[in-house]
């Protein structure tokens, strides 16, 4: 059974005439099926707050789960094009464990094509595409699932929809170590933005160790140093985790920082947020050249190559846009860039890039596009 | 300007050059208006490509993989040659379709906006003798950057047949017909070593040491086919094997005289131009138009006349918007034809039988030498 299950993975990891085939016709008969992508079926829709919904998805069997805190990238296709974004899991590990499902909270962002047609065009029964779970948020001391130990105290601080991967890590302690000692400092707008509110206040009658403390910045302005103390004046014993909007990330990571808190003790997670926020330019100006279609373009060093491709006119492959998946690597002939996500130069050996997150610095060359 | 024309002397059959196309037809502030809005109707098409388009291509892949699955179950399983030959004529359909509608148009990147990994330009491989990544360079690259330009565009004639007094007469050429034939049966292993420059190897111009990459490339690609066609489907039949051989042959061949005719449809009717060094030097946007629209011809007929021509049916369109999904020349064609009629540009364009008889008059004229008396008319 074994070394069938290995033939089986081996033959998948082709991508031959034959496998697209047999690919083709288990699709034809239900996209589930599907061995070449994973296929996920909405299960069931929840209005979570405004603007803003739970989706619950049934993996296949061959869908490896999840820690808490990780996240996914789901593949959509709207009006013609695939799109692929990256969304945290906000569902425990136990529903998975349980039932085979899962779920990810999608907020609805001003001009943000996946989640706009995530919050209305899809329905249940429809196929969503997923990958493997991913991300390294996670609790490091989630293993002791069934010794029922209480694990260290632990900070929450969430902004926004960066509430998603926490809410895993939360009802992960609510399952396995209901004794933990545990805050979640959560900032919205107001009351309406708020996700999770009822869940969270049912958990905070059920956990005795759970402090709930949301705040709406409407009224109450940002998160401040003293704020964050008095929300958690043993803040320095805490494990922290922090997920939010990149300002939000930078001030907290201050405050806590000037609170006496170690960088170790605080773990981030960015993908609460637009990625937008988190990019570095180069600030020099040159002339990239894609040498496959002849099309040369100016950059101003606050492009990637993804993009500056397509302002000339190509059409080049793509996937997350993120710096994850590599469906967009092109090679370098020449020339310098740096990674957008780190602000670091990319090796100048390295001529495989990712043109999602290359941004040039000076004249580059590409050759295969 | 006429006197940087090459080879003068072979000028007697070459009815338009640049510097006719400036004085006797269009002024350049023509050229450009038209230009701009054969542009402009380009802008448009790509503006509104959607889920039109993605559903559209998607259920060709269907049709042929439908057709390619049933046609080879029919060869191998039938037991009756009627059945044998409805599965023949079922995986035809689907190596044309695969070949013309979806692989040509995909590796022109008319989906690559799809963003969908099976339907991308730079990795589509399709099922012939040649290699994609050659067909991307001779046919994408050369073929439709220089159209019909004598000595550059190497589809004109494929570097063994005359078409048109641009090419000395040799007395091989009586067996024009003949090398058309020839070709047009074999043509997915034209096309495959096209690359290979055989002429100009032969004359010593290129060596062959040069060409060893894409030619192994070439017989990498040959003998994946083969294997496919010729040996493992037919040892999947047993000791049925033969008539596999001879099922998948035939389905090769329709295909191969297929795509030759609607090619040759394409650029060597009697209407299509042909083009010098010349014409391409400082070159506009409306010229280049221009030279594409004299360069190729259509034919018109049935909604799958056009769907199994990849509509190359379409080929003026084709060659004016090589990245858009050609589905959309159909609507197109009108709109381009209105233009061209505005700025008294001829547009080629008639029934399918009517336009291959040109086509086959002219290999057939250009089988023998240039007439004296003819070239003084003219």
């Amino acid at each position: 059974m074994r070394t069938l299950q290995a033939f089986s993975n081996k033959f998948w990891q082709h991508n031959g005439q034959l496998q697209n085939y047999i690919d083709f016709i288990l699709c034809e008969i239900d996209p589930l099926f599907s061995r070449q992508r994973i296929g996920a079926e909405v299960f069931q829709i929840i209005n979570e707050a405004e603007n803003t919904k739970t989706f619950i998805l049934r993996p296949p069997s061959r869908w490896e789960g999840f820690k808490p805190g990780q996240y996914i990238s789901v593949e959509l296709e709207i009006n013609g094009v695939r799109m692929r974004r990256n969304y945290s899991i906000s569902s425990s590990p136990k529903l998975f464990r349980e039932k085979q499902l899962f779920s990810i909270t999608v907020k609805e962002i001003d001009g943000g094509i996946v989640s706009t047609y995530l919050n209305n065009g899809v329905q249940t029964k429809d196929v969503v595409y997923i990958s493997a779970a991913s991300g390294s948020f996670g609790m490091d001391d989630l293993q002791s699932i069934d010794t029922n130990v209480p694990l260290s105290s632990t900070l929450f601080v969430a902004a926004g929809s960066g509430i998603t991967p926490i809410m895993s890590m939360i009802e992960h302690i609510k399952e396995y170590n209901p004794d933990t000692v545990f805050t979640l400092v959560y900032y919205t707008t107001n009351k309406e933005q708020q996700i999770f509110s009822k869940r969270l206040n049912g958990l905070k009658d059920l956990l005795p160790n759970f402090s709930f403390i949301p705040h709406l910045t409407e009224s109450e302005g940002y998160i401040t140093k003293e704020q964050l103390k008095s929300d958690c004046p043993d803040i320095t014993t805490r494990n922290i985790y922090l997920c939010g909007p990149q300002a939000f990330m930078d001030s907290t990571k201050e405050y806590a920082s000037d609170l006496g808190v170690s960088d170790t003790a605080l773990k981030f997670e960015s993908f609460g947020s637009s990625p937008n926020t988190l990019t570095y330019n180069s600030e020099k100006e040159g002339v990239v050249n894609f040498t496959q279609s002849g099309n040369s373009i100016q950059s101003k060093g606050d492009k990637t190559l993804l993009e500056l491709a397509e302002l000339s006119g190509l059409n080049p492959k793509y996937g997350c846009r993120n710096g994850i998946c590599f469906e967009c690597k092109c090679s370098r002939i020449d020339g310098q860039v740096l990674n957008r996500l780190t602000g670091e130069l990319i090796p100048e050996d390295q001529s495989q890039i990712q043109s999602c997150i290359s941004v040039p610095v000076g004249n580059v060359s590409i050759s295969d596009l | 300007m006429n006197s940087k024309v090459k080879q003068p002397d072979l000028l007697n059959e070459y009815k338009f050059s640049k510097s006719e196309l400036s004085s006797n037809s269009l002024t350049k502030s023509e050229l450009d208006a038209f230009g701009d809005e054969i542009d402009q109707l380009k802008k448009e098409a790509i503006a509104d490509l959607g889920q039109r388009d993605a559903d559209y291509i998607r259920s060709i892949v269907r049709k042929q993989r439908y057709s390619e699955i049933s046609g080879r179950a029919l060869i191998h399983f039938s037991l009756d040659p009627i059945s044998w030959a409805v599965g023949v004529g079922l995986l035809s359909v689907s190596k044309i379709l695969e070949n013309m509608e979806i692989g040509h148009n995909v590796m022109h990147g008319q989906y690559d906006w799809m963003n969908d990994p099976k339907l991308y330009s730079q990795t589509y491989e399709w099922d012939n003798n040649c290699d994609s990544d050659s067909w991307r360079k001779t046919h994408n690259y050369e073929h439709h950057t220089y159209t019909n330009i004598i000595g550059q565009d190497r589809d004109y004639g494929y570097g063994i047949l005359r078409l048109s007094d641009d090419t000395p007469w040799k007395p091989r050429h009586l067996f024009n017909f003949l090398t058309y034939g020839v070709l047009s049966a074999f043509f997915q292993s034209g096309v495959g070593v096209h690359e290979l420059e055989i002429e100009k190897v032969a004359s010593g111009e290129v060596s062959l040491k040069e060409k060893k990459p894409m030619l192994k490339a070439f017989f990498k690609k040959v003998s994946k086919q083969t294997l496919k066609d010729y040996i493992i489907f037919p040892l999947l039949a047993g000791p049925m094997a033969l008539k596999v051989i001879a099922g998948n042959a035939l389905a090769n061949l329709a295909r191969n005289l297929w795509t030759s005719t609607v090619i040759f449809c394409g650029h060597f009717t009697e209407n299509s131009h042909t083009f010098h060094d010349v014409d391409y030097e400082n070159e506009t946007r409306g010229e280049w138009y221009y030279r594409q629209i004299l360069g190729s011809g259509n034919f018109t007929g049935g909604k799958w006349l056009h769907i199994m021509s990849g509509n190359l049916s379409y080929q003026i369109e084709h060659h004016m918007f090589p990245d858009v999904p050609a589905h959309r020349y159909e609507e197109m064609s009108p709109k381009v034809q209105d233009i061209c009629k505005k700025y008294g540009i001829a547009y080629n364009t008639g029934g399918f039988w009517s336009q291959y008889k040109t086509v086959l008059a002219r290999v057939a004229r250009y089988s023998l030498p240039p007439r004296k008396a003819n070239a003084q008319l003219a």
